[in-house]
């Protein structure tokens, strides 16, 4: 499946921060049904693909586990398995898809979820990200801030 | 006179059924390991779980040489097995990684493409 233009021109800026290192952040809105999701799994894959071999983690938060970190772990399998990876990419621990050495996690911002503990290295995305608690947004940075700021390349807002 | 329609679901429906075949000789507990079991994928638990038992083996029963020569020859299966698996997939990698390539990274004109 084909980014359209206006996914493209998104994901060009979201990989030229990577790339350069600018540590950008983006906010991005879509209208419903647009391919925003479609854009997020692109962007994963890619991203799971150009570090497969050096390794590096890319986080994904999104408001609740279930069902929307659940549709989104689901629909980057689906799109691994199209582009011809099935059976290579590793499923960790349920919320976690590997490819080679690069890893993308996938947290819940309930209240109740514990976001301590991963690295984003690559990526930090936060999935509707207006649904998502203030105070668990600015932890979701601290933990990213706190654990690696020299490492950080960029953080990405998709609401 | 039309006939009265039943309430409810067809006797026999499925749209409770959530395990498959196997689930009919399983506790509760069971069905929720079962679920955990469906994310396992390859077979490098399966692997550090028998070297696990084999050191076990070798503390508890150091005079049962037959068990632990078994545990060893079935862990060199294994891991025969996961090679294999691997020496398969290094191809279809290869494919894959092109078809990330020219469909997502060259549209997006992204040239320093593996790091």
């Amino acid at each position: 499946m084909e980014l359209r233009p206006y996914q493209q021109e998104v994901a060009k800026a979201i990989f030229d921060s990577i790339l350069l290192g600018k540590g950008l952040t983006f906010s991005v809105e879509i209208a419903r049904q647009g391919g925003k999701n479609e854009l997020s799994a692109h962007i994963e894959v890619l991203l799971l693909t150009m570090f497969i071999a050096k390794g590096g983690t890319s986080i994904k938060c999104s408001p609740t586990f279930k069902p929307q970190t659940l549709i989104s772990m689901t629909r980057l399998k689906d799109r691994l398995d199209e582009f011809g990876y099935d059976g290579i990419w590793q499923a960790e621990f349920g919320y976690i898809v590997r490819l080679g050495a690069a890893r993308q996690v996938f947290l819940s911002a309930d209240e109740s979820s514990n976001v301590v503990g991963h690295t984003a290295d690559i990526l930090l995305k936060v999935d509707e990200s207006q649904d998502i608690n203030q105070d668990k947004c600015s932890r979701y940075k601290d933990t990213v801030t706190d654990l690696s700021d020299e490492r950080i390349d960029n953080d990405l807002y998709l609401i | 006179m039309t006939e009265k329609k039943p309430i409810g679901a067809p006797r026999g429906n499925q749209n409770a059924r959530r395990h498959g075949f196997y689930s009919r000789v399983l506790d509760e507990a069971q069905k929720l390991q079962l679920d955990q079991a469906r994310e396992v994928e390859g077979i490098d638990e399966e692997i550090a779980l028998m070297r696990v038992k084999l050191l076990t083996l070798m503390s508890e029963h150091p005079q049962r040489l037959d068990l632990q020569m078994q545990a060893f020859t079935t862990i060199t299966s294994m891991v025969r097995t996961k090679l294999h698996i691997s020496a398969g997939g290094n191809r279809s990698l290869k494919d894959a990684i092109a078809k990330v390539l020219t469909d997502i990274a060259v549209p997006l004109g992204i040239k320093a493409f593996i790091q």
